[in-house]
Protein backbone atom coordinates (compact mmCIF):
# COMPACT_ATOMS: atom_id res chain seq x y z
CA UNK A 1 0.00 0.00 0.00
CA UNK A 2 1.51 3.68 -1.12
CA UNK A 3 1.57 5.99 1.24
CA UNK A 4 -0.86 8.06 -0.23
CA UNK A 5 -3.30 5.08 -0.20
CA UNK A 6 -2.34 4.86 3.49
CA UNK A 7 -3.21 8.06 4.15
CA UNK A 8 -6.89 7.88 2.58
CA UNK A 9 -7.71 4.83 4.04
CA UNK A 10 -7.49 6.44 7.67
CA UNK A 11 -9.09 9.62 6.53
CA UNK A 12 -12.43 6.96 5.13
CA UNK A 13 -11.82 5.12 8.22
CA UNK A 14 -12.14 8.41 10.46
CA UNK A 15 -15.40 9.66 8.08
CA UNK A 16 -16.81 6.33 8.44
CA UNK A 17 -16.25 5.82 12.72
CA UNK A 18 -17.86 9.36 12.73
CA UNK A 19 -20.53 8.45 10.72
CA UNK A 20 -21.25 5.47 12.14
CA UNK A 21 -21.29 6.93 15.92
CA UNK A 22 -23.89 9.75 14.80
CA UNK A 23 -26.19 7.35 13.26
CA UNK A 24 -26.11 4.94 15.90
CA UNK A 25 -26.81 7.59 18.83
CA UNK A 26 -29.49 9.08 16.93
CA UNK A 27 -31.24 6.23 16.22
CA UNK A 28 -30.41 5.08 19.96
CA UNK A 29 -29.87 8.36 22.12
CA UNK A 30 -32.69 9.50 24.08
CA UNK A 31 -33.38 12.59 25.03
CA UNK A 32 -31.09 14.56 27.27
CA UNK A 33 -31.85 16.87 30.68
CA UNK A 34 -29.65 19.55 31.00
CA UNK A 35 -29.21 21.52 33.68
CA UNK A 36 -29.11 25.82 32.84
CA UNK A 37 -25.68 27.39 33.13
CA UNK A 38 -25.75 30.96 34.46
CA UNK A 39 -24.83 32.27 31.56
CA UNK A 40 -27.94 30.72 29.82
CA UNK A 41 -30.20 31.37 32.91
CA UNK A 42 -29.68 35.03 32.78
CA UNK A 43 -31.25 35.29 29.18
CA UNK A 44 -34.05 33.30 30.93
CA UNK A 45 -34.33 35.64 34.03
CA UNK A 46 -33.92 38.60 31.82
CA UNK A 47 -37.31 37.52 29.83
CA UNK A 48 -38.85 36.14 32.99
CA UNK A 49 -38.69 39.52 34.11
CA UNK A 50 -40.39 41.17 31.65
CA UNK A 51 -44.28 42.24 32.47
CA UNK A 52 -46.79 40.34 30.91
CA UNK A 53 -47.65 41.98 27.59
CA UNK A 54 -44.61 43.48 27.01
CA UNK A 55 -42.86 43.71 23.50
CA UNK A 56 -39.50 42.27 23.22
CA UNK A 57 -37.44 42.12 19.85
CA UNK A 58 -35.67 39.56 18.28
CA UNK A 59 -33.49 40.05 15.48
CA UNK A 60 -32.93 36.37 13.61
CA UNK A 61 -29.47 37.13 11.26
CA UNK A 62 -29.35 33.89 10.11
CA UNK A 63 -29.92 31.77 7.35
CA UNK A 64 -30.72 28.11 6.45
CA UNK A 65 -26.92 27.40 6.93
CA UNK A 66 -27.20 27.46 10.61
CA UNK A 67 -30.84 26.55 10.94
CA UNK A 68 -29.63 23.17 12.71
CA UNK A 69 -28.20 25.24 15.66
CA UNK A 70 -30.57 28.22 16.07
CA UNK A 71 -34.07 26.90 14.94
CA UNK A 72 -34.08 24.98 18.43
CA UNK A 73 -32.83 28.18 20.33
CA UNK A 74 -35.58 30.73 18.63
CA UNK A 75 -38.32 28.21 19.65
CA UNK A 76 -37.25 27.19 23.06
CA UNK A 77 -37.28 31.11 23.30
CA UNK A 78 -40.14 32.03 22.04
CA UNK A 79 -41.88 29.70 23.97
CA UNK A 80 -41.30 31.13 26.99
CA UNK A 81 -42.16 34.34 25.07
CA UNK A 82 -46.09 32.84 24.33
CA UNK A 83 -46.16 31.54 27.99
CA UNK A 84 -45.65 35.42 29.05
CA UNK A 85 -47.63 36.91 26.41
CA UNK A 86 -44.81 39.12 25.39
CA UNK A 87 -45.18 40.58 22.39
CA UNK A 88 -43.07 39.30 19.81
CA UNK A 89 -41.84 41.55 16.99
CA UNK A 90 -38.98 39.76 14.34
CA UNK A 91 -36.87 41.64 12.01
CA UNK A 92 -33.43 40.75 10.36
CA UNK A 93 -30.38 42.86 9.21
CA UNK A 94 -28.51 39.51 8.32
CA UNK A 95 -29.15 38.54 4.62
CA UNK A 96 -32.26 39.00 2.46
CA UNK A 97 -32.99 35.25 3.35
CA UNK A 98 -33.57 35.58 6.77
CA UNK A 99 -36.71 37.00 6.84
CA UNK A 100 -38.79 34.21 5.17
CA UNK A 101 -36.94 31.42 7.67
CA UNK A 102 -37.58 33.85 10.74
CA UNK A 103 -41.34 33.79 9.71
CA UNK A 104 -42.20 29.91 8.87
CA UNK A 105 -40.23 29.54 12.80
CA UNK A 106 -42.17 31.58 14.09
CA UNK A 107 -45.34 30.92 12.25
CA UNK A 108 -45.36 27.31 12.88
CA UNK A 109 -44.79 28.09 17.14
CA UNK A 110 -47.34 30.90 17.01
CA UNK A 111 -49.95 28.70 15.44
CA UNK A 112 -48.90 26.09 17.95
CA UNK A 113 -49.68 28.14 20.60
CA UNK A 114 -52.90 30.26 19.45
CA UNK A 115 -51.25 33.31 19.02
CA UNK A 116 -52.51 35.71 16.31
CA UNK A 117 -50.31 37.68 13.64
CA UNK A 118 -50.52 41.24 14.49
CA UNK A 119 -51.69 41.16 17.95
CA UNK A 120 -49.75 38.84 19.21
CA UNK A 121 -46.40 39.15 17.00
CA UNK A 122 -45.24 40.77 13.79
CA UNK A 123 -42.25 39.66 11.21
CA UNK A 124 -40.70 42.95 9.26
CA UNK A 125 -38.28 42.14 6.68
CA UNK A 126 -34.84 42.30 6.04
CA UNK A 127 -32.93 45.90 6.71
CA UNK A 128 -29.60 46.17 4.56
CA UNK A 129 -26.87 48.54 5.97
CA UNK A 130 -24.95 46.84 8.97
CA UNK A 131 -25.51 49.32 11.98
CA UNK A 132 -27.07 51.73 9.65
CA UNK A 133 -30.63 50.74 10.03
CA UNK A 134 -29.85 49.93 13.78
CA UNK A 135 -28.80 53.79 14.20
CA UNK A 136 -32.02 54.79 12.34
CA UNK A 137 -34.71 52.63 14.12
CA UNK A 138 -33.07 54.02 17.40
CA UNK A 139 -34.25 57.14 16.49
CA UNK A 140 -38.13 56.51 14.41
CA UNK A 141 -38.97 53.24 14.08
CA UNK A 142 -41.93 54.04 11.62
CA UNK A 143 -39.32 55.75 9.51
CA UNK A 144 -37.28 53.04 8.76
CA UNK A 145 -40.24 50.39 8.84
CA UNK A 146 -43.08 51.55 7.68
CA UNK A 147 -44.95 48.29 6.75
CA UNK A 148 -44.13 44.88 7.88
CA UNK A 149 -43.44 42.05 5.44
CA UNK A 150 -46.86 41.05 4.24
CA UNK A 151 -47.17 44.70 3.55
CA UNK A 152 -49.56 45.85 6.24
CA UNK A 153 -48.57 49.49 7.37
CA UNK A 154 -46.67 49.49 10.78
CA UNK A 155 -49.10 51.32 12.96
CA UNK A 156 -51.99 49.31 12.05
CA UNK A 157 -50.55 46.13 14.18
CA UNK A 158 -51.84 46.64 17.42
CA UNK A 159 -48.35 44.03 18.82
CA UNK A 160 -46.50 47.78 17.92
CA UNK A 161 -48.50 49.35 20.33
CA UNK A 162 -46.51 52.05 21.95
CA UNK A 163 -43.58 51.28 20.28
CA UNK A 164 -42.07 54.44 18.54
CA UNK A 165 -37.78 53.81 18.51
CA UNK A 166 -35.84 51.00 19.54
CA UNK A 167 -35.52 51.86 23.02
CA UNK A 168 -39.59 51.26 23.65
CA UNK A 169 -38.63 47.53 23.67
CA UNK A 170 -37.00 46.61 27.13
CA UNK A 171 -35.20 43.56 25.92
CA UNK A 172 -33.62 42.93 21.96
CA UNK A 173 -32.68 39.27 21.40
CA UNK A 174 -30.23 38.44 19.21
CA UNK A 175 -29.56 35.35 17.29
CA UNK A 176 -27.87 35.28 15.13
CA UNK A 177 -24.71 33.20 13.15
CA UNK A 178 -23.03 36.27 11.66
CA UNK A 179 -21.12 39.11 13.14
CA UNK A 180 -24.31 41.23 12.44
CA UNK A 181 -23.76 41.02 16.61
CA UNK A 182 -21.37 43.78 16.66
CA UNK A 183 -23.80 46.17 15.33
CA UNK A 184 -26.25 45.77 18.06
CA UNK A 185 -23.28 46.24 20.55
CA UNK A 186 -22.42 49.02 18.64
CA UNK A 187 -25.44 50.83 17.52
CA UNK A 188 -27.80 49.20 19.89
CA UNK A 189 -26.33 49.01 23.52
CA UNK A 190 -23.37 51.67 23.40
CA UNK A 191 -25.24 54.29 21.27
CA UNK A 192 -28.75 54.11 22.88
CA UNK A 193 -28.39 51.91 25.77
CA UNK A 194 -30.52 48.85 24.32
CA UNK A 195 -30.55 46.08 26.79
CA UNK A 196 -29.63 42.86 24.53
CA UNK A 197 -29.63 38.85 24.77
CA UNK A 198 -27.68 36.73 22.42
CA UNK A 199 -28.49 33.45 20.66
CA UNK A 200 -25.12 32.71 18.89
CA UNK A 201 -23.79 29.52 16.74
CA UNK A 202 -21.12 27.69 19.15
CA UNK A 203 -18.54 29.06 16.78
CA UNK A 204 -18.86 32.29 17.67
CA UNK A 205 -19.90 31.85 21.89
CA UNK A 206 -16.34 32.72 22.69
CA UNK A 207 -15.92 35.74 20.88
CA UNK A 208 -19.08 37.79 23.22
CA UNK A 209 -18.00 36.60 26.79
CA UNK A 210 -15.92 39.35 26.94
CA UNK A 211 -19.22 41.25 27.19
CA UNK A 212 -20.69 39.61 30.20
CA UNK A 213 -18.88 41.06 32.63
CA UNK A 214 -19.47 44.48 31.39
CA UNK A 215 -23.24 43.70 31.30
CA UNK A 216 -23.16 45.07 27.67
CA UNK A 217 -24.76 41.62 27.07
CA UNK A 218 -27.02 40.43 29.92
CA UNK A 219 -26.55 36.34 28.88
CA UNK A 220 -25.54 34.12 25.88
CA UNK A 221 -27.50 30.74 24.61
CA UNK A 222 -24.54 29.27 22.65
CA UNK A 223 -24.82 26.39 20.27
CA UNK A 224 -26.88 23.40 20.32
CA UNK A 225 -25.77 22.85 23.90
CA UNK A 226 -26.91 26.17 25.13
CA UNK A 227 -30.32 25.79 23.29
CA UNK A 228 -30.59 22.45 25.04
CA UNK A 229 -29.92 24.22 28.48
CA UNK A 230 -32.65 26.72 27.02
CA UNK A 231 -35.18 23.93 26.47
CA UNK A 232 -34.79 22.24 29.60
CA UNK A 233 -36.89 25.48 31.09
CA UNK A 234 -39.12 26.50 28.74
CA UNK A 235 -39.95 23.44 26.34
CA UNK A 236 -40.28 20.75 29.65
CA UNK A 237 -43.91 19.37 28.11
CA UNK A 238 -42.03 18.95 24.80
CA UNK A 239 -39.16 17.15 26.19
CA UNK A 240 -41.30 14.76 28.55
CA UNK A 241 -43.10 13.84 24.97
CA UNK A 242 -40.37 13.47 23.05
CA UNK A 243 -38.93 10.79 25.63
CA UNK A 244 -42.25 8.48 25.75
CA UNK A 245 -43.09 8.66 21.98
CA UNK A 246 -39.10 8.73 21.11
CA UNK A 247 -40.30 11.52 18.54
CA UNK A 248 -37.86 14.12 19.36
CA UNK A 249 -38.64 16.49 16.43
CA UNK A 250 -36.44 19.75 15.99
CA UNK A 251 -35.48 19.52 19.98
CA UNK A 252 -32.16 20.53 20.72
CA UNK A 253 -31.94 18.25 23.67
CA UNK A 254 -32.44 15.10 21.43
CA UNK A 255 -28.83 15.88 19.57
CA UNK A 256 -27.02 16.74 22.89
CA UNK A 257 -26.53 12.66 23.46
CA UNK A 258 -25.32 12.39 20.02
CA UNK A 259 -22.87 15.33 20.47
CA UNK A 260 -21.71 14.09 23.40
CA UNK A 261 -21.12 10.58 21.85
CA UNK A 262 -19.08 12.43 18.97
CA UNK A 263 -16.99 14.23 21.47
CA UNK A 264 -16.08 11.18 23.04
CA UNK A 265 -15.00 9.86 19.65
CA UNK A 266 -12.97 12.68 18.58
CA UNK A 267 -10.83 12.70 21.80
CA UNK A 268 -10.34 8.93 21.58
CA UNK A 269 -9.34 9.33 17.81
CA UNK A 270 -7.11 12.43 19.45
CA UNK A 271 -5.33 10.93 22.25
CA UNK A 272 -5.07 7.72 19.47
CA UNK A 273 -3.04 10.00 16.82
CA UNK A 274 -0.74 11.56 19.12
CA UNK A 275 -0.25 7.92 20.59
CA UNK A 276 0.43 6.88 16.83
CA UNK A 277 2.70 10.04 16.07
CA UNK A 278 5.09 9.80 19.35
CA UNK A 279 5.36 6.16 18.47
CA UNK A 280 6.03 6.90 14.92
CA UNK A 281 9.23 9.39 16.43
CA UNK A 282 10.67 7.06 18.50
CA UNK A 283 10.97 3.92 16.07
CA UNK A 284 12.11 6.75 13.66
CA UNK A 285 14.64 7.39 16.22
CA UNK A 286 15.73 3.54 17.01
CA UNK A 287 16.07 2.83 13.32
CA UNK A 288 19.72 3.56 12.01
CA UNK B 1 -68.51 32.50 7.70
CA UNK B 2 -66.97 34.09 4.01
CA UNK B 3 -63.26 33.24 4.65
CA UNK B 4 -64.32 29.41 5.14
CA UNK B 5 -66.55 29.25 1.91
CA UNK B 6 -63.94 31.09 -0.13
CA UNK B 7 -62.02 28.42 1.30
CA UNK B 8 -64.18 25.94 -0.08
CA UNK B 9 -64.69 27.45 -3.27
CA UNK B 10 -61.08 27.77 -4.01
CA UNK B 11 -59.72 25.19 -6.85
CA UNK B 12 -57.62 22.31 -5.61
CA UNK B 13 -53.91 22.74 -5.60
CA UNK B 14 -51.73 21.77 -8.60
CA UNK B 15 -49.06 18.99 -7.94
CA UNK B 16 -46.57 21.32 -7.79
CA UNK B 17 -48.30 23.36 -4.94
CA UNK B 18 -49.35 20.05 -2.95
CA UNK B 19 -48.09 16.71 -1.23
CA UNK B 20 -46.59 15.86 -4.70
CA UNK B 21 -44.00 19.15 -4.52
CA UNK B 22 -42.60 18.02 -0.97
CA UNK B 23 -42.24 14.81 -1.58
CA UNK B 24 -40.14 15.65 -4.77
CA UNK B 25 -37.90 18.92 -2.65
CA UNK B 26 -37.60 15.98 -0.37
CA UNK B 27 -35.69 13.01 -3.22
CA UNK B 28 -34.33 16.25 -4.52
CA UNK B 29 -32.65 17.78 -0.79
CA UNK B 30 -31.75 13.99 0.03
CA UNK B 31 -30.04 13.60 -3.62
CA UNK B 32 -27.76 16.43 -2.92
CA UNK B 33 -27.10 15.83 0.39
CA UNK B 34 -25.44 12.51 -0.43
CA UNK B 35 -23.88 14.04 -3.46
CA UNK B 36 -22.32 16.65 -1.64
CA UNK B 37 -21.26 14.01 1.26
CA UNK B 38 -19.17 12.25 -1.53
CA UNK B 39 -16.61 14.30 -1.34
CA UNK B 40 -15.45 12.56 1.60
CA UNK B 41 -14.64 10.32 -0.68
CA UNK B 42 -12.71 12.24 -3.22
CA UNK B 43 -13.41 15.13 -5.66
CA UNK B 44 -15.81 13.50 -8.34
CA UNK B 45 -18.26 14.74 -10.88
CA UNK B 46 -21.11 14.54 -8.92
CA UNK B 47 -20.09 16.26 -5.86
CA UNK B 48 -19.02 19.50 -8.68
CA UNK B 49 -22.73 19.30 -10.29
CA UNK B 50 -24.14 19.57 -6.57
CA UNK B 51 -21.83 22.16 -5.90
CA UNK B 52 -22.35 24.53 -8.59
CA UNK B 53 -26.29 23.72 -8.48
CA UNK B 54 -26.37 24.67 -4.62
CA UNK B 55 -24.18 27.55 -5.40
CA UNK B 56 -26.36 28.69 -8.25
CA UNK B 57 -29.73 28.41 -6.66
CA UNK B 58 -28.31 30.04 -3.35
CA UNK B 59 -27.58 32.95 -5.52
CA UNK B 60 -30.17 33.31 -8.10
CA UNK B 61 -32.63 33.03 -4.92
CA UNK B 62 -30.44 35.70 -2.83
CA UNK B 63 -31.21 38.50 -5.54
CA UNK B 64 -34.55 37.38 -6.18
CA UNK B 65 -34.88 38.30 -2.41
CA UNK B 66 -32.88 41.21 -2.43
CA UNK B 67 -34.80 42.45 -5.28
CA UNK B 68 -38.38 42.58 -3.51
CA UNK B 69 -36.89 42.80 -0.04
CA UNK B 70 -35.00 45.92 -1.14
CA UNK B 71 -34.04 47.52 -4.66
CA UNK B 72 -38.05 47.20 -5.22
CA UNK B 73 -39.88 48.81 -2.49
CA UNK B 74 -36.94 51.29 -1.43
CA UNK B 75 -36.03 52.55 -4.76
CA UNK B 76 -38.36 51.05 -7.47
CA UNK B 77 -41.44 52.10 -6.11
CA UNK B 78 -40.59 55.59 -4.44
CA UNK B 79 -39.07 56.59 -8.03
CA UNK B 80 -42.09 54.83 -9.97
CA UNK B 81 -44.35 56.93 -7.76
CA UNK B 82 -42.45 60.04 -8.34
CA UNK B 83 -42.67 59.64 -11.79
CA UNK B 84 -46.13 59.13 -12.06
CA UNK B 85 -47.00 62.21 -9.77
CA UNK B 86 -44.33 64.49 -11.96
CA UNK B 87 -46.42 63.53 -14.96
CA UNK B 88 -49.83 64.31 -13.56
CA UNK B 89 -51.59 67.07 -13.96
CA UNK B 90 -51.88 69.12 -11.99
CA UNK B 91 -48.63 68.36 -10.03
CA UNK B 92 -48.90 67.85 -6.86
CA UNK B 93 -49.00 70.62 -4.02
CA UNK B 94 -45.96 69.24 -1.79
CA UNK B 95 -42.65 68.32 -3.16
CA UNK B 96 -41.88 64.82 -2.69
CA UNK B 97 -38.85 63.89 -0.29
CA UNK B 98 -37.84 60.84 -2.71
CA UNK B 99 -35.63 62.88 -4.93
CA UNK B 100 -33.02 62.13 -2.64
CA UNK B 101 -33.00 58.99 -3.67
CA UNK B 102 -31.27 59.22 -6.78
CA UNK B 103 -28.07 59.71 -4.97
CA UNK B 104 -27.67 56.12 -3.29
CA UNK B 105 -29.23 54.62 -6.68
CA UNK B 106 -25.98 56.63 -8.25
CA UNK B 107 -23.96 55.21 -5.85
CA UNK B 108 -25.21 52.07 -6.40
CA UNK B 109 -24.64 52.04 -10.33
CA UNK B 110 -21.19 53.47 -10.01
CA UNK B 111 -20.06 50.40 -8.32
CA UNK B 112 -21.20 48.50 -10.94
CA UNK B 113 -19.23 50.81 -13.08
CA UNK B 114 -15.83 48.43 -11.76
CA UNK B 115 -16.39 46.03 -14.48
CA UNK B 116 -16.50 49.02 -17.28
CA UNK B 117 -12.43 50.25 -17.06
CA UNK B 118 -13.01 53.76 -18.28
CA UNK B 119 -15.52 54.62 -16.15
CA UNK B 120 -14.31 52.32 -12.91
CA UNK B 121 -12.93 55.16 -10.89
CA UNK B 122 -16.59 56.12 -10.21
CA UNK B 123 -16.80 53.31 -8.21
CA UNK B 124 -14.14 54.97 -5.88
CA UNK B 125 -16.86 57.47 -4.68
CA UNK B 126 -18.73 54.96 -3.71
CA UNK B 127 -16.62 53.02 -1.87
CA UNK B 128 -15.45 56.54 -0.28
CA UNK B 129 -18.66 57.29 0.77
CA UNK B 130 -19.07 53.55 2.28
CA UNK B 131 -15.95 53.39 4.20
CA UNK B 132 -15.98 57.52 5.36
CA UNK B 133 -19.88 56.61 7.14
CA UNK B 134 -18.80 53.64 8.26
CA UNK B 135 -15.91 54.70 10.41
CA UNK B 136 -17.57 57.93 10.82
CA UNK B 137 -20.57 56.26 13.02
CA UNK B 138 -18.83 52.93 14.09
CA UNK B 139 -14.86 54.13 15.15
CA UNK B 140 -16.69 56.64 18.15
CA UNK B 141 -19.33 53.57 19.28
CA UNK B 142 -15.98 51.24 19.06
CA UNK B 143 -14.19 53.17 21.05
CA UNK B 144 -16.49 53.45 24.01
CA UNK B 145 -18.38 49.64 23.42
CA UNK B 146 -14.79 47.28 23.00
CA UNK B 147 -12.47 49.89 24.85
CA UNK B 148 -13.64 52.07 27.70
CA UNK B 149 -16.16 49.89 28.56
CA UNK B 150 -13.83 46.97 29.10
CA UNK B 151 -10.89 49.27 30.92
CA UNK B 152 -13.69 50.96 33.12
CA UNK B 153 -14.51 47.11 34.53
CA UNK B 154 -10.99 46.20 35.04
CA UNK B 155 -10.55 49.39 37.03
CA UNK B 156 -13.10 47.90 39.44
CA UNK B 157 -12.68 46.01 42.74
CA UNK B 158 -12.27 42.62 42.07
CA UNK B 159 -14.19 41.75 45.26
CA UNK B 160 -17.57 40.67 44.11
CA UNK B 161 -20.90 41.37 46.11
CA UNK B 162 -24.14 39.78 45.17
CA UNK B 163 -27.24 40.98 46.59
CA UNK B 164 -24.91 42.75 49.33
CA UNK B 165 -23.07 39.02 50.09
CA UNK B 166 -19.84 38.33 49.41
CA UNK B 167 -19.37 36.18 45.95
CA UNK B 168 -16.39 33.52 46.17
CA UNK B 169 -17.13 32.16 42.36
CA UNK B 170 -18.13 35.92 41.42
CA UNK B 171 -14.56 37.29 42.75
CA UNK B 172 -12.18 34.36 41.87
CA UNK B 173 -13.83 34.50 37.93
CA UNK B 174 -12.85 38.99 38.37
CA UNK B 175 -9.37 38.09 40.15
CA UNK B 176 -8.54 35.38 37.12
CA UNK B 177 -9.82 37.86 34.06
CA UNK B 178 -7.44 40.64 35.54
CA UNK B 179 -4.83 38.47 35.84
CA UNK B 180 -5.85 37.16 32.15
CA UNK B 181 -5.61 40.46 31.11
CA UNK B 182 -2.29 41.79 32.29
CA UNK B 183 -0.25 38.82 31.75
CA UNK B 184 -1.47 38.34 28.09
CA UNK B 185 -0.98 41.81 27.47
CA UNK B 186 2.71 41.61 28.78
CA UNK B 187 3.33 38.79 26.37
CA UNK B 188 2.53 41.15 23.64
CA UNK B 189 5.15 43.83 25.13
CA UNK B 190 8.17 43.53 22.89
CA UNK B 191 10.31 47.00 23.34
CA UNK B 192 11.10 45.47 27.16
CA UNK B 193 13.10 41.83 26.85
CA UNK B 194 10.99 38.79 28.06
CA UNK B 195 13.55 37.77 30.82
CA UNK B 196 12.84 37.67 34.84
CA UNK B 197 9.57 38.48 36.17
CA UNK B 198 8.14 39.73 32.56
CA UNK B 199 9.28 36.44 31.06
CA UNK B 200 7.46 34.48 33.94
CA UNK B 201 4.34 37.10 33.25
CA UNK B 202 4.36 36.81 29.83
CA UNK B 203 4.32 33.22 29.84
CA UNK B 204 1.56 32.82 32.32
CA UNK B 205 -0.23 34.75 29.48
CA UNK B 206 0.69 32.60 26.91
CA UNK B 207 -0.95 29.64 29.03
CA UNK B 208 -4.07 32.07 29.10
CA UNK B 209 -4.00 32.61 25.40
CA UNK B 210 -3.83 28.66 24.99
CA UNK B 211 -6.48 28.26 27.20
CA UNK B 212 -8.61 30.38 25.26
CA UNK B 213 -7.79 28.61 21.96
CA UNK B 214 -8.46 25.65 23.33
CA UNK B 215 -12.12 26.85 24.34
CA UNK B 216 -12.35 28.65 21.31
CA UNK B 217 -11.67 25.81 19.04
CA UNK B 218 -14.17 22.73 21.37
CA UNK B 219 -16.69 25.27 20.35
CA UNK B 220 -16.12 25.02 16.75
CA UNK B 221 -15.75 21.65 16.83
CA UNK B 222 -18.85 21.68 18.77
CA UNK B 223 -21.03 23.85 16.43
CA UNK B 224 -19.73 21.92 13.19
CA UNK B 225 -20.69 18.10 15.23
CA UNK B 226 -24.42 20.00 15.23
CA UNK B 227 -24.52 20.65 11.40
CA UNK B 228 -23.60 17.13 10.71
CA UNK B 229 -25.95 15.75 13.32
CA UNK B 230 -28.50 17.50 11.70
CA UNK B 231 -28.10 16.79 8.17
CA UNK B 232 -27.50 12.58 9.27
CA UNK B 233 -30.62 12.92 11.53
CA UNK B 234 -32.59 14.51 7.56
CA UNK B 235 -30.98 11.33 5.99
CA UNK B 236 -32.31 8.95 8.89
CA UNK B 237 -35.80 10.59 8.78
CA UNK B 238 -35.56 10.70 5.06
CA UNK B 239 -34.82 6.66 4.87
CA UNK B 240 -38.73 6.36 7.03
CA UNK B 241 -41.44 5.14 4.81
CA UNK B 242 -43.44 7.36 7.08
CA UNK B 243 -43.52 11.07 8.48
CA UNK B 244 -45.41 12.87 11.30
CA UNK B 245 -48.46 14.49 10.39
CA UNK B 246 -48.37 17.80 8.57
CA UNK B 247 -45.04 16.62 6.83
CA UNK B 248 -44.39 15.25 3.37
CA UNK B 249 -43.76 11.08 3.24
CA UNK B 250 -39.98 10.57 2.28
CA UNK B 251 -41.05 7.12 0.83
CA UNK B 252 -37.67 5.59 1.77
CA UNK B 253 -35.68 8.05 -0.07
CA UNK B 254 -32.25 7.88 1.62
CA UNK B 255 -32.60 4.18 1.11
CA UNK B 256 -33.39 4.04 -2.88
CA UNK B 257 -30.68 7.27 -3.00
CA UNK B 258 -27.77 6.19 -1.29
CA UNK B 259 -26.94 2.99 -3.62
CA UNK B 260 -27.72 4.69 -6.64
CA UNK B 261 -25.40 7.54 -5.88
CA UNK B 262 -22.47 5.51 -5.07
CA UNK B 263 -22.79 3.18 -8.38
CA UNK B 264 -22.71 6.54 -9.74
CA UNK B 265 -19.64 7.95 -8.13
CA UNK B 266 -17.72 4.57 -9.12
CA UNK B 267 -19.60 4.44 -12.43
CA UNK B 268 -18.05 7.81 -12.98
CA UNK B 269 -14.66 7.35 -11.41
CA UNK B 270 -14.61 3.83 -13.96
CA UNK B 271 -15.47 6.11 -17.37
CA UNK B 272 -12.75 8.77 -16.34
CA UNK B 273 -9.81 5.73 -15.84
CA UNK B 274 -7.50 5.77 -18.78
CA UNK B 275 -7.83 3.15 -21.03
CA UNK B 276 -5.32 0.30 -20.55
CA UNK B 277 -3.98 1.63 -17.06
CA UNK B 278 -5.02 1.38 -13.44
CA UNK B 279 -5.78 4.54 -12.12
CA UNK B 280 -7.85 5.07 -9.61
CA UNK B 281 -8.10 7.77 -6.46
CA UNK B 282 -5.12 5.65 -5.05
CA UNK B 283 -2.62 6.00 -7.79
CA UNK B 284 -3.81 8.83 -10.53
CA UNK B 285 -1.96 8.05 -13.58
CA UNK B 286 -0.60 11.51 -15.46
CA UNK B 287 -3.14 12.65 -17.80
CA UNK B 288 -6.03 11.21 -15.63
CA UNK B 289 -9.14 13.50 -15.67
CA UNK B 290 -9.62 11.61 -12.06
CA UNK B 291 -7.83 14.35 -9.53
CA UNK B 292 -5.99 13.20 -6.88
CA UNK B 293 -7.80 13.26 -3.01
CA UNK B 294 -7.98 16.31 -1.17
CA UNK B 295 -5.71 16.49 2.14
Amino acid sequence: MTPEARKNAVRWSVFALVGAVITVSLLFGGVSDFHPTAVVRKVYDEVEALPDGSPILISSDFDPGSEAELKPMMDAVLEQCWRKNLRVIVMTICSPNSPELADSIVRASADAHGKVYGTDYAVFGYLAGGSAPILALGQDWHAVYKTDRGGTPCRDLPAMKGISKLTDFPLCLEISAVSTIDYWILAGNAKYGLKLGLGVTAVMATDYYQYLATRQVVGIIGGVSGASQYESMTRQDALRKARETKEAGDLASARMPTQSAIHVTIILLVVLGNILYFAGKRKEKASP
Amino acid sequence: MSLSLLAQAAPPPTWWEGNAASVLGLWIAVGFTLALYTFLYHDNPLFKFAEHVYVGVTNGYLLWQAWYSSVKPDLVQPFSRLVRQASSAPPPLEPSDSWWLLVPALLSLFMLLRFYPKASWLSRWSFAFIVGTTAGTLIPLTIQAQLFEQISKMLESPVVREAGAFSFTGTLNALLTLLGVVTVLTYFVFSVEHKGAVRVTARTGVVFLMIAFGAHFGYTVMGRESLLIRRIQFLIDGAKGSAPEGQPNPHYATLVLLPLVVGLVFALEFLSRPRGGKGGPEAPQEGSQTPAPRG
